[in-house]
């Protein structure tokens, strides 16, 4: 079973050696988001700060608490060395079977309760994340939930949230994330404030699923009790009537205001860079928070890979796209989102080649709604998880004139867009067709790849790997 | 008091005028960064009676020298 809430998680991680609590002091400014940034780049242990300075005891921060996939696979309860490929099968068995969450009356969320003039939420440690980033940003690993007031959809999503001050906060809005989707077509044509609710460290697979891909409609919560073998217990909020997991360490409930503008970002962003520049954002009014006795904050400090972002979007998109691939009747072997790719990198490996598929690939691709930029088709020889294979095969197989394929789309946040593409929400993506073509022949065309597992007869692979050792290596 | 502010570039703040901006309150301690929308007056060298105020652009690149400000009024 997964695990009701953080704390729980935290513990199982310093079993395994995944986490470690950090007892010395650390400022809330900038210092705990260079630790955080340094363990993701070192692939060290999630830091856990025992002590925040101009914050009470017990007032605590847990920085990158899925940015490896070991931890990843703690979170699944499966073995801490699992490979990307075996928790990537297992999350795809699981979210097969959805589970609606649960109902309940009360939770450790409400064991402190503050509203209206009272809110403040500089009350947490909330961390500077980055130098030159717009604010102090309270939501980094989260999730914001939201309500289509027209259906049953509930959203559990995670947009970056700055706090502006006290009992404020500006958010980053995009038009084809599901949030944006929400306010911009049901909200802000009618003048109509947009409940929200914000749940910071909640159960580990709860704040996965936030943010993953999932498909317009679809709730996130019975997907988090699907990977969690357990229905998620959430809780009504007390101002409005969104439900809340409730056993995060911190709610904040309250409404998107229309016509209202603020300032938000820049911000260290998940492709590696400080960007995009500052814009407006409608204020996000907290109108009421609630938390547990010794609140923890959770911090994501993304940038450069690999952070929490590129874990979660490589197993949950992977496995969305796959599914679809095979719905599609695509002869797909494997996906492979590589955490390395910063979202923006996909590899599909398929079992054979022909125009149709690859034609087919490439409009899925067009029609997802992903941040994905580069997608590579690969034959089935090529393991889409290696990504020295992958790369071999781009710079082998894939034809620069032929195999490459062009396409405007929407932006993503991708560096390389100008000012004007940005206005324009215009992106583009790119398809890498790394694959031989189907009408040549392996007997008579296609030239060997010249390795050890393909280049000798298997008798002598065996006598090598067998007198491997005698050789002196 | 000490505060920083975003702008795209240095010409967009005119000096010796009223100007509307979102500073951020660099004071010390746990509310450092809280943000207020104020109107003042920015000059490219310190004034007399005026508060410190650093630039930083949309980039999050902080401007080297600091610049000042005379805050006339509170706007919410």
């Amino acid at each position: 079973m997964g695990f009701r809430d953080n704390r729980d998680f935290i513990a199982a991680l310093q079993h395994t050696g995944d986490a470690k609590v950090i007892k010395k002091e650390v400022d809330w400014d900038l210092e705990a988001g260079a630790i955080t940034r340094r363990v993701c780049e070192t692939g060290g242990p999630a830091p856990l700060f025992e002590k925040v300075r101009d914050y009470p005891p017990g007032y605590r921060i847990f920085g990158a608490p899925l940015a490896s996939y070991r931890r990843l696979a703690v979170a699944m309860d499966l073995k801490p060395d699992s490979s990307v490929q075996a928790i990537q099968e297992e999350y795809e068995r699981r979210i097969e079977h959805p589970v609606k969450p649960k109902v309940v009356k009360d939770g450790p969320c409400k064991e402190n309760v503050v509203k209206g003039k009272d809110v403040d939420l500089l009350q947490f440690p909330v961390p500077m994340v980055h130098d030159g980033d717009g604010g102090r940003y309270i939501g980094t690993w989260h999730l914001t939930i939201n309500k289509d007031p027209d259906s049953d959809w509930t959203n559990w999503g995670m947009y970056r949230l700055m706090v502006h001050n006290r009992n404020q906060m500006a958010g980053f809005f995009a038009p084809h994330q599901h949030q944006g989707l929400i306010y911009f077509r049901k909200y802000q044509p009618k003048n109509r404030p947009m409940p929200f609710a914000v749940a910071i460290g909640a159960d580990p697979l709860s704040s996965l699923t936030a943010g993953t891909a999932f498909k317009k409609g679809e709730n996130e919560a019975d997907f988090a009790g699907a990977l969690a073998r357990q229905p998620i217990e959430v809780v009504k909020c007390e101002t409005n009537d969104l439900l809340a997991p409730a056993y995060s360490e911190i709610v904040l409930e309250g409404e998107v205001i229309p016509g209202t503008n603020i300032p938000e970002g820049p911000f260290g962003e998940y492709p590696g860079y400080r960007f995009p520049e500052r814009r407006s954002s409608p204020i996000f009014q907290v109108n009421a928070v609630t938390y547990r006795n010794d609140p923890i904050m959770t911090l994501s400090c993304v940038g450069f890979p690999v952070d929490d972002s590129h874990v979660s979007v490589s197993i949950g998109a992977a496995v969305a796209f796959k599914r679809s691939l095979k719905q599609r009747g695509v002869p797909v072997t494997q996906v492979n989102w590589p955490a390395e790719g910063v979202e923006h990198l996909m590899v599909v490996g398929i079992e054979k080649r022909d125009d149709a598929t690859i034609d087919l690939i490439e409009q899925m691709v067009l029609g997802s709604r992903t941040p994905i930029c580069v997608t590579a088709i690969v034959d089935a020889d090529v393991d889409v998880f290696n990504l020295k294979e992958v790369l071999h095969a781009f710079l082998t197989k894939c034809h620069p004139l032929k195999g490459v394929r062009r396409h405007e789309s929407f932006w993503t946040l991708s560096p390389y867009l100008s000012h004007e593409e940005w206005l324009n929400n215009k992106g583009g993506r790119l398809i890498l067709d790394c694959t031989w073509p189907s009408s040549w022949k392996k007997e008579t065309t296609i030239p060997p790849r010249a390795s050890f597992a393909d280049m000798y007869p298997q008798e002598i692979k065996d006598l090598v790997l067998k007198n491997w050792k005698e050789y002196g290596f | 008091m000490e505060y920083d502010t975003f702008v795209k570039s240095l010409d967009e703040l005119p000096q010796g005028k009223d100007v509307d901006l979102y500073l951020r309150d660099l004071s010390p301690g746990r509310y450092k960064y809280i943000v207020r929308h104020v109107r003042g007056v920015v000059s490219g060298r310190a004034t007399p009676g005026g508060d410190t105020l650093w630039l930083r652009f949309h980039t999050g690149y902080r401007h080297p020298q600091p610049w000042s400000i005379k805050i006339t009024e509170e706007l919410d």
